[in-house]
């Protein structure tokens, strides 16, 4: 069976509400259900790798929020959900900055890495080639932000059919409408619309996205996150189909 | 997954079953297609075209997120055209602090790269053409403060978007070499229709979706039924890093769709090609694509596969080979400066890349905005 087959289940035969304008990728990253919910789908969309660099950089930036150089470019790109656990690269090398710039580099940037992102070329020769020693903290604190805009705009495409998900749709109801300008809170939370057990979902989730931030090996990335995917179509279907049915790849 | 139904289902249970199998008989009867080819190969646009004759078409779900799609394409290229006159022209970026050590970030590593690939072949004169006139200042500023993420077009936005695109000659001259810093074609249709984009109740349509350009990463999938036969057609990224997850897709393929940009003979290349440009002075993503092409044969799963040759883009082709002529990646050519001997030359030079005769190869042009229903 082929690893998409589960995206047939959650695609939505579109109930058309003209009115409504929907979440952007700002909304929806900035709650941790958004998030979790939109990592997920990446996996099965086999554009994971982005968002793993995402979260890893924005982690990695936070550290340095005194400095001036950060605090020169808040743009909405960089305020996503801070409820995600800190990552690896950060938890095994506190305080190592350059060692952590290290970690990213090597993970995201070579061609031969599994989780290689889509940046041009010529960006990737200039993060390849820079010795992260000669910069100031200043410097370093902001070294992948070029990376992470490119990267956080190409997300735009998979977010377009993202928005025609169930998943989307339950992140929907669940975010309270607000007036432009506002954005919901980070503890957005999101509840099944299944009416027996009503679990928290987001808590389930989070716990899943902790597991793939913690697994180094891409495949048990792929995995934990296919089943964070997985568990929220098994919730959201599990009214109208019995158990037992398309839900076979929950592992 | 094929349980046997039984009486003691109730309908719910049976109507899912009944559902699972239809979709089983479906997955043997559907051709499975794989849209392949290079970054910026027209895919993308390719499926989107599909989607709009042979599917349901888009939504307005869809519809909203194309918008901000092309806002955020008409963002980003009017801002890379600043940034690029002002690098070139080494013109300072206006609302840049006065502080003497320049902070690595606002140095967008790409862009100077990209301007040095430009400046070479130009003289002091050509690259004054490029210094954009003081009055446009507040234009440069607001667009370039603005971020590409939030890229609602606003009214102001709009005006002065309008004023440089239209009246600024430096823009102009920048834009005409496009080629070099990855603006795509399509900016400028935008760019002329900002007012009608811009306006508040403004929605896409066909054309509008079709031109829009962007990069898609990862995979989608969509079934189309065309007269009795079940298509499933998968769209992919085309950038290097996104060829690796090719092969989660390469099961049971009825038929490779290779697409080809014929314009991009005279781009400069996404990826590194250096490796690849042996006896050319320049670089460009014909010899990307080539190389794809090359890969793509070669895979053992695709030994028996049928491809079918998208040549993509050919009414942009027409123009571009009046100013360029396609010795740029094939240096052997000796014909005339023309579109049909150099298109044919180079759908020769692509099929003559298969090296498995009994292969089933097809060629197929067709334009970056047609209704292509008669093409087939």
């Amino acid at each position: 069976m082929s690893g998409s087959h589960g995206d047939s289940v959650v695609n939505l035969v579109h109930t058309e509400n003209t009115e409504e304008k929907g979440l952007s990728l700002i909304d929806v990253v900035r709650s941790d259900a958004g998030l979790s919910l939109f990592a997920a789908y990446l996996v099965r969309e086999y554009a994971h790798e982005s968002i793993l660099f995402i979260l890893e950089v924005f982690q990695f930036r936070k550290q340095f929020k005194h400095l001036q150089t950060v605090r020169d470019d808040d743009s909405p790109e960089f305020q996503i959900s801070d409820y995600v656990p800190k990552c690896r690269t950060l938890t095994e090398n506190p305080d190592d900055f350059y060692k952590q710039a290290e970690v990213i580099r090597n993970r995201f940037i070579p061609y031969s890495s599994n989780l290689c992102i889509n940046i041009s070329s010529s960006m990737r020769k200039d993060l390849e080639n820079l010795n992260f020693h000669d910069l100031e903290v200043e410097q370093l604190a902001i070294v992948f932000d070029d990376a992470y805009k490119r990267i956080f705009s190409l997300l735009r495409d998979p977010f377009l059919r993202f928005r025609e998900t169930y998943e989307y749709q339950a992140l929907l109801k669940e975010t309270k409408p607000t007036s432009s300008g506002t954005h919901p809170s980070h503890n957005t939370s999101l509840s099944v619309p299944s009416p027996d057990s009503k679990p928290r979902l987001s808590e389930d989730i989070n716990v899943n996205l902790f597991q793939f931030i913690q697994a180094q090996n891409d495949d048990k990335i792929h995995n934990a996150l296919k089943s964070v995917g997985d568990c929220f179509v098994n919730c959201c279907t599990s009214r109208q189909q019995p158990a037992k049915s398309r839900t076979s790849t929950f592992t | 997954m094929g349980g046997c139904m039984s009486d003691s289902q109730d309908t719910t249970d049976r109507n899912v079953e009944r559902e699972i199998e239809k979709d089983k008989k479906q997955d043997t009867r559907a051709h499975k297609l794989l849209l392949l080819g290079a970054g910026g190969s027209g895919k993308s646009t390719f499926f989107k075209q599909l989607k709009a004759i042979h599917g349901e078409g888009h939504n307005d779900r869809e519809k909203e997120g194309f918008k901000r799609q092309i806002h955020g394409q008409v963002v980003e290229s009017i801002q890379l055209l600043i940034r690029q006159c002002k690098t070139v022209t080494k013109d300072p970026l206006p609302g840049i602090k006065d502080e003497d050590d320049e902070p690595f970030g606002n140095d967008d590593l790409d862009d100077a790269r990209l301007s040095n690939s430009l400046k070479v072949e130009m003289t002091e004169t050509e690259i004054a053409q490029f210094k954009i006139a003081k009055e446009f200042d507040q234009s440069c500023q607001y667009l370039l403060e603005i971020h590409g993420s939030r890229s609602a077009l606003t009214e102001q936005l709009v005006t002065h978007v309008k004023s440089l695109w239209n009246e600024c000659p430096a823009i102009q001259a920048m834009f005409e070499h496009r080629n070099k810093i990855g603006i795509p074609d399509s900016s400028a249709f935008f760019f002329n229709d900002i007012e009608r984009i811009g306006r508040s109740d403004y929605t896409p349509d066909h054309k509008d979706i079709v031109l829009a350009r962007y990069r898609t990463t990862g995979m989608t999938e969509k079934e189309f039924h065309i007269k009795d036969a079940v298509f499933k057609v998968l769209d992919v990224g085309g950038q290097r890093n996104e060829r690796k997850k090719w092969i989660h897709f390469f099961d049971g393929v009825t038929a490779v769709l290779f697409v080809v940009s014929l314009t991009c003979y005279d781009e400069v290349p996404f990826e590194d090609v250096t490796d690849l440009a042996a006896d050319v002075t320049l670089m460009n993503s014909m010899l990307e694509s080539i190389k794809v092409f090359e890969d793509t044969l070669d895979f053992e799963c695709f030994q028996k596969t049928g491809f079918i040759l998208f040549f993509n883009k050919a009414d942009l082709m027409q123009e571009k080979i009046k100013r360029v002529p396609i010795t740029n990646a094939f240096p052997n050519y000796k014909g005339p400066q023309e579109f049909k001997p150099s298109v044919d030359y180079i759908s020769k030079y692509f099929l003559s890349l298969n090296r498995v005769p009994e292969r089933e190869m097809l060629l197929r042009f067709f334009f970056e905005y047609v209704l292509f229903v008669n093409y087939w």
